[in-house]
């Protein structure tokens, strides 16, 4: 107040908002020059002891509030998302699943750069979109917690923990004396068309080159290939047989599972089921086998005879075909065959030679080379060279296969003259011949490792374990049968840090070790060099799965050399037949679950290995189903449980490879986990002459009994259960042959049991957008289980394990259903896929007490788990029993330690049930949304083949057709309109929306009185 | 009473006379001493221990059954695919059935104005409370996930989620929920005016207090009884149709479906039949130890076991009938399924189970037509145990053995329990027993009121009190 006076005139003009303003006041000064209010102490007043409490608990909590936090992840986001991904979108790359050194071409579906679902390559017509069993559940193996995920150092039956840089001293220190000499160094390496591989064998051949390089595979026997080449006349080159059945209109198969244990399988079956629809012109096939195998089921006409009778049944036929004219015809041996086969082998005869030109003989795996010869020459008077059957020379990456490599490898180990072997894959310690004593000669070789995806029997007996890059995770390359190029992508980033087989090469030979990128690179390079190379075909190659014109070129030979082939003498006393399992294979899958639950084709055991034994030798024997045997052969014996086989012939006997393992896993077996092995090993009954086929083999029963796991109980049914089986499987499974067909198409609809006019109850569905429907067509379908697992894999199928098995609850969602007809001793049997039908008037439905299981609008018989409280009326009430249910956690079942690791194999877009849930199949209600969703943004219909089922996906012969019901132009549409469809259990009028295509088989009409392919016209009333 | 005997027929056999409904002399103050005496017993028998530890035992392993099984899963039984239900819907069938008796004779008895049924109602009708209490166990814990039973009920939520009012599995809910609500009502009501005598004669404060608060504040005024009697008539009104309409609903759990030997009409009169059947079998079996061991032989006399007896002989030849005209149906329909199902049931796998059924069920009783064996207590109580045991496989041959071959060979299978599955149906009889057993010490046994009504006692001024009776026919 002191300085009013100071002049203000300066400012008289200017605005003042406040009195202090126009007297210019200190405080007001102040004031302006501080650019905040001042916080008074005395205006805030005095922190008394309730508010400073209050600040200090705050700030207390606070602080330690920022203790919690959610747990460090370690998700590194996009910065920038690469272009064209999608999170949660479906990625398909191109790649080839490789088996004893032939590749089946695969999509692999990868979400989020996981791998979740394999499939067929439909761009390359080994696959054409198909696939099996084993290939499908390649997911499996890939997560599979059992894998070895450290390099281990073992001795003594124990392993310890080391690293990469530990394995690659040591394997450096034990070859780094040997450079540029090499012997004393092995190399045995699980057979393989990989280019890249073969061009680091070649480089360890410079670096080493005294060295041995041996392939093996326990289950190519290497006759065709030996048979080949001795009709030929090139006794030494083995060339390879391709079979093209879509052409080929009589076929006999002599003991050779061409549809099941075949390294083209998948083609097989698919060009097979071309000339199977009775629509069009069929062929007929002709088995003639010992043990009923997936072939002689889909044939028209199959005969009983032992393996070891198969050179007598070939002398018969070429007497026979030569009395119908065909030339060259060396006279027959001393062989004979069983009485009443004359009028098969005159038939058989009659049909090939009438149809020469289209017709093909097929030789099994295990028959002799002779035998092959033989085989091919027959192939080349009846003009099937070039048309039916055509001769490849075998890539130069695969070594002729056999037990030849293996058994000289195993002679020098012996003598102790390897001193440092490398095992690439396999599990020779497991798989080799029983007379190699292979484990016996690893234990004197002073350096031994072994790259392997698991650390099995022979990993443990090394002293090195590597861990092996699973195909899915490593670079790499392979030939299809057709000996076409495909290159291996990885979908994943190494799971356990494991090496491919050239990256672990390129380690050891290279000093400047490449990518197993530029590995492959530099071997299409070399392949692609003819179609000109370059980064273009690179990518083309990389996308199709393929390489466009890199498939070997028939060979222009003939096979008539072959007609003077000595045959073999027939093996004395009863014979056994090792043959691959379709399941576990040799072994290798023995840890994968799905593989191990699957059912037999034929027999429907899972978990197990059973000695299949005839009928008639059976009740000679006083052998059961179940029977603890003891199967003894050259000195060797091994106990087996028995099986009753329908269809097995006299005198016959066999047994799957592939079972007993002691180091396989959790699930196949281990020793040292105190898992027991699945089933029994066979390895020591084989030798290395005879790997796969035994003569003078003993049976002898040891009084125990063994428990078996079926899904479906054949050997359970006492007489009055059979009776009723057998009259309704005229209805069940229609069965027609193409005589009775082209007479009356529809004959199939007539064999529904009668019943009243259907009413129901409820007002029909009404369908304005899409109603989804299926086919199955049962002509075509050949049994194969490509369907089971490829459900398993796409739905996150859990398995149950033996005893839940047997309790009758395995978890599959589609089953096929096997029927035998006629005769034990020389039955037919038809295969029935069996899945949820979605009826429209679904028994479920009606009795689920909460609502769980409802009809969607556009026909699906939709499972809402989460609703589910786990009656099981709808199991009940199902007339298909398709209902699965949830008795325990299955997914953890196994692996309790590990689910996080299985968890990332499982399909995102489909639910993990719990226990007490019930389950069923959605027809891959997924597919259809994601399909769905696309198109409705696109603003279209979804069109007709774009949604397509897994099972229908796999399926070789395209058995399964889904599709929209309400576009009448569909596939699906049309084959229910048909002649051929039929409704099963129509009389329940539950209309299911899956309907099956009658079986039409082609009989020999000269035959018909003697075999059982004849329509049953047992009417189920 | 009558004047002149028929020459050769005892007294009792007269048909012209009512047999005295309590031994004579069976004063109204013996009543309640002989009934409240029990309950007031100052010590308890030994034997009682005895027998309520077993029980009790067996309550435990109900109990560790049912956690064992809530914490692994429904796999621990050996239901299995095609058989999804086994042994506990058999159980639940079996408890339910035997929770018939009660009611029926406590509400159509009633109705029909059969007072024999006085001295036995409150023994059945406990009984029958007990049965549906050990009944609604199984379908509780056989579903898959225990945790989320209360979807079944029609609860509003959020989802605006109901049940599906067409499965029979939700009748089931509403049937035996109501059943159930029903018998504990009118049981208990029916007690009231005896909880009242134990409270008037009790000593012990605890005591006194204890059954003053259940017998809700009864005095015994005219009043009391006049509204009392016009309940119990509309209780029993109320729980007639009960009595038929739980085991028919129950029957359509099985008869609704469309399997081969379930889709049958003829199940709902069957079921109700065999249920009646089995109640009054398990009421046979209970009384005969009971009276004899309470002392209550003057009030359920040998002419109450016999016309029990006289029932069960009834409904087990309307069972036997049943299973025959099942048979006749089977081949009658000319459907192949049905045929081969009770092919099946007769000569397949579990043609066992089938003939202990039909010896049990059809033949034992058999031996009732001759009085002498209606009379004779090791006969009635062999027979009765036999129908028990034949009542249970019963339903495990309907459930198990349709279940376990039905359309598709393919699927056929076989069904066997597992120890938990044995363990736990007799955990089952624990509960049943240690309700039981509390129900004999502490509760009034005999409706003592109502016995009072038919003792002559209870009419003063009238003479014999059955002329009354008698008039009424």
């Amino acid at each position: 107040m002191s300085q009013t006076d100071q002049p203000a005139a300066a400012s008289q003009n200017a605005p003042w908002r406040s009195l202090g303003e126009w007297q210019k006041t200190p405080d007001f000064q102040e004031l302006v020059r501080r650019e905040f209010a001042a916080a008074e102490p005395d205006q805030l007043g005095p922190v008394d002891r309730r508010r400073f409490l209050q600040i200090i608990g705050a700030s207390a909590a606070l602080a330690s509030a920022s203790a919690c936090r959610y747990e460090k992840e370690e998700l590194r986001p996009f910065a920038q998302r690469p272009e064209g991904f999608v999170p949660g979108d479906r990625r398909l790359f191109a790649s080839a699943f490789e088996r004893d050194g032939v590749a089946l071409p695969l999509h692999v579906t990868t979400i989020d750069g996981r791998p979740i679902k394999v499939d067929g390559n439909p761009a390359h017509p080994a696959s054409n979109g198909a696939s099996d069993a084993q290939a499908q559940a390649a997911i499996l193996e890939f997560y599979d917690p059992d894998r070895q995920r450290a390099v281990q150092a073992w001795s003594g039956g124990q392993g310890a923990d080391k690293t990469w840089e530990d394995a690659f001293a040591a394997v450096s220190g034990a070859l780094a004396a040997k450079k540029g000499d090499g012997s004393g160094v092995a190399v045995l390496c699980a057979t393989s068309s990989s280019p890249a591989l073969h061009a680091m064998r070649q480089r360890f051949a410079e670096t080493f080159p005294n060295a041995t390089w041996v392939q093996w595979s326990p289950l190519a026997s290497g006759n065709p290939e030996a048979g080949a080449a001795m009709a030929a006349g090139q006794t030494g080159a083995a060339m390879r047989l391709r079979l093209h059945l879509d052409r080929a209109h009589v076929v006999l198969s002599l003991d050779a599972d061409f549809l099941g244990n075949h390294p083209d399988a998948v083609r097989n079956r698919g060009d097979f089921a071309k000339l199977r629809k009775p629509e069009g012109e069929m062929s007929r096939l002709y088995a003639v086998e010992s043990r009923y195998s997936q072939t002689g089921a889909n044939a028209d006409h199959r005969m009983p005879l032992t393996s070891g009778q198969m050179a007598a049944f070939l002398e018969a036929l070429e007497q026979a075909l030569s009395a119908k004219g065909m030339p060259g015809v060396a006279p027959a041996g001393a062989g004979s065959l069983p009485a009443g086969s004359e009028a098969f082998v005159t038939a058989l005869a009659e049909d090939l030679w009438k149809g020469r030109d289209r017709a093909v003989v097929v030789a099994g795996d295990h028959l002799a080379p002779e035998v092959h010869a033989r085989v091919m020459a027959l192939n080349d008077k009846l003009g099937a060279i070039g048309k039916t059957i055509s001769a490849h020379p075998l890539p130069a990456e695969v070594d002729a296969p056999g037990t030849a490599g293996l058994t000289r490898l195993a002679g020098m180990m012996a003598s102790g003259s390897v001193q440092a072997l490398i095992v690439l894959g396999g599990n020779p310690a497991y798989d080799a011949p029983g007379s190699l004593d292979f484990a016996g000669g690893l234990a004197k070789v002073p350096f031994k490792a072994h790259l392997s995806v698991y650390c099995n029997e022979t990993s443990r007996a090394c002293d090195w374990f590597l861990p092996m890059a699973h195909f899915l995770e490593a670079w790499g390359d392979a030939r299809a049968f057709d000996g076409s190029y495909s290159v291996v992508q990885p979908t994943i980033e190494a799971l356990h840090g494991g090496k491919s087989a050239i990256e672990f090469l390129s380690m050891v030979l290279e000093p400047a070790p490449r990518s197993g990128r530029e590995i492959v690179r530099a071997a299409f390079d070399r392949v692609s060099a003819p179609m000109g190379g370059g980064d273009n075909l690179w990518r083309q190659t990389l996308r199709d799965g393929r390489l466009a014109g890199s498939e070997t070129g028939a060979l222009a030979v003939g096979f008539s050399a072959g007609s003077n082939a000595k045959m073999p003498a027939a093996p004395g006393g009863m014979e056994l037949l090792l043959y691959p399992c379709p399941k576990v294979a040799d072994g290798r899958f023995a840890n994968n679950g799905w593989l191990q639950e699957l059912p037999d084709f034929l027999s429907k055991v899972t978990w197990d290995n059973v000695l299949l034994v005839s009928v008639g030798d059976a009740s000679e024997q006083g052998l059961h189903t179940g029977d603890l045997v003891e199967v003894t052969a050259g000195g060797a014996s091994v106990s087996v449980p028995a099986y009753v086989a329908p269809g097995q012939a006299r005198g016959s006997a066999a047994l799957a490879m592939g079972y007993g393992r002691t180091a396989a896993g959790r699930i196949g077996g281990d020793r040292a986990q105190g898992v027991d092995p699945v089933g029994s090993d066979v390895a020591s009954l084989r030798s290395a002459d005879a790997p796969f086929l035994l003569g003078g083999v003993t049976v002898r029963k040891t009084g125990k009994t063994y428990p078996l796991a079926t899904t479906q109980e054949h050997h359970l049914v006492e007489a009055a259960g059979m009776a009723a089986r057998e009259e309704r499987l005229g209805a069940l499974v229609r069965t027609g042959t193409k005589e009775h067909f082209d007479h009356e198409p529809g004959f199939a609809k007539h064999e529904t049991a009668h019943h009243p006019e259907l009413v129901s109850l409820w007002e029909p569905h009404v369908y304005e957008g899409y109603k989804w429907g299926m086919a199955i067509d049962l002509s075509t379908c050949d049994g194969c289980n490509a369907c089971v697992i490829a459900c398993q894999a796409e739905n996150n199928i859990p398995i149950v394990g033996k005893d839940q098995v047997s309790r009758g609850r395995e978890m599959h969602w589609i089953r096929i259903d096997a029927y035998f007809r006629g005769e034990p001793e020389n039955p037919t049997v038809a295969h029935q896929p069996i899945a949820c039908a979605h009826c429209e008037n679904a028994p479920c439905e009606e009795v689920c007490p909460v609502a769980a299981t409802i009809h969607s609008d556009e026909g699906l018989n939709d499972m809402v788990y989460n609703r589910c409280v786990g009656t099981r009326y709808c199991g009940n009430n199902c007339p298909y029993k398709v209902r699965r249910f949830n008795y325990y956690h299955y997914p953890k079942r196994f692996f309790g330690k590990d689910p996080e690791l299985m968890g990332l194999g499982n399909n995102p877009a489909v639910s993990v049930r719990s226990r007490g849930v019930m389950e069923k199949c959605t027809y891959c209600v997924q597919r259809i949304q994601e399909v769905k969703i696309d198109a409705h943004n696109a603003g279209r219909r979804i069109a007709e083949g774009e949604v397509k089922t897994a099972c229908q996906a796999a399926c070789p012969p395209q058995a399964i057709v889904f599709g929209d019901l309400n576009n009448p132009d569909s596939a699906v549409a049309r084959l229910q309109a048909g002649p051929r469809s039929y409704e099963l259990l129509e009389e329940l009028n539950i209309k299911p929306r899956t309907q099956f295509l009658a079986r039409v088989t082609n009989p020999n009409p000269t035959l018909v009185s003697d075999t059982h392919t004849e329509s049953n016209d047992g009417h189920g009333h | 009473m009558t004047d002149t005997a028929i020459k050769g027929v005892p007294a009792e056999d007269d048909p012209r006379s009512r047999v005295p409904l309590a031994e004579p002399g069976t004063g109204l103050t013996k009543i309640t001493d002989t009934v409240a005496g029990i309950a007031e017993r100052p010590e308890t028998p030994k034997a009682w221990y005895v027998a309520f530890t077993i029980a009790l035992s067996l309550l435990g392993v109900l109990g560790a059954m049912l956690a064992y099984l809530i914490w692994n899963g429904v796999g621990v039984w050996g239901n299995n695919n095609p058989v999804f239900w086994g042994w506990p819907i058999v159980n639940f069938v079996f408890w339910v059935g035997i929770g018939h008796a009660g009611t029926l004779i406590s509400a159509i008895l009633f109705l029909t104005r059969q007072n024999w049924r006085t001295s036995i109602n409150r023994f059945a009708e406990a009984m029958t409370i007990f049965a549906v209490a050990c009944a609604a166990i199984f379908p509780g814990v056989h579903i898959g996930r225990v945790w989320l039973a209360f979807y079944l009920f029609p609860l509003p939520n959020q989802m605006q989620m109901w049940p599906n009012f067409r499965s029979p599995l939700l009748w089931d809910v509403f049937a035996v929920g109501t059943y159930a609500t029903v018998s504990l009502l009118f049981w208990y009501m029916g007690m009231v005016p005896d909880l009242a005598t134990l409270r008037d004669r009790a000593r012990h404060k605890v005591r006194r207090f204890a059954y003053g608060l259940l017998s809700l504040g009864w005095t015994g005024s005219g009043r009391q009884w006049s509204r009392f009697e016009k309940a119990y008539l509309i209780l029993a009104g109320l729980a007639t149709p009960l009595v038929l309409s739980v085991h028919s609903v129950v029957s359509f759990d099985f008869a609704v479906s469309q399997l081969p030997g379930w889709h049958t009409t003829i199940f709902p009169p069957y079921f109700v039949a065999g249920a009646v059947f089995s109640g009054f079998a398990m009421v046979v079996t209970l009384m005969v130890p009971a009276r004899q061991f309470f002392g209550l032989k003057h009030l359920i006399t040998m002419n109450h076991l016999e016309v029990m007896n006289k029932i069960i002989l009834t409904t087990g030849s309307m069972v036997g009938y049943a299973y025959a005209m099942e048979f006749f149906i089977a081949w009658y329909s000319g459907n192949a399924y049905e045929k081969f199902a009770f092919i099946n049931r007769a000569f397949g796998p579990y043609a066992w189970a089938y003939w202990t059924m039909v010896s049990c069920n059809v033949i034992s009783p058999q031996i009732f037509w001759f009085k002498k064996a209606r009379r004779s207590i090791p006969i009635m109580m062999v027979v009765a145990v036999f129908v028990n045991i034949g009542m249970w496989f019963e339903r495990f041959v309907i459930t198990v053995t349709s279940l376990h071959r039905d359309f598709l060979p393919s699927s056929w299978g076989y069904y066997r329990p597992t120890p938990v599955d044995m363990l736990t149906f007799l955990g089952s009889f624990g509960l049943f027993f240690t309700l039981f057993l509390l129900f004999c010490r502490f509760l009034p046994m005999v409706a003592m009121a109502e016995v009072k009504t038919v003792v002559p006692e209870g009419h003063a001024g009238h003479g014999h009190g059955h002329k009354e009776g008698a008039s009424h026919e």
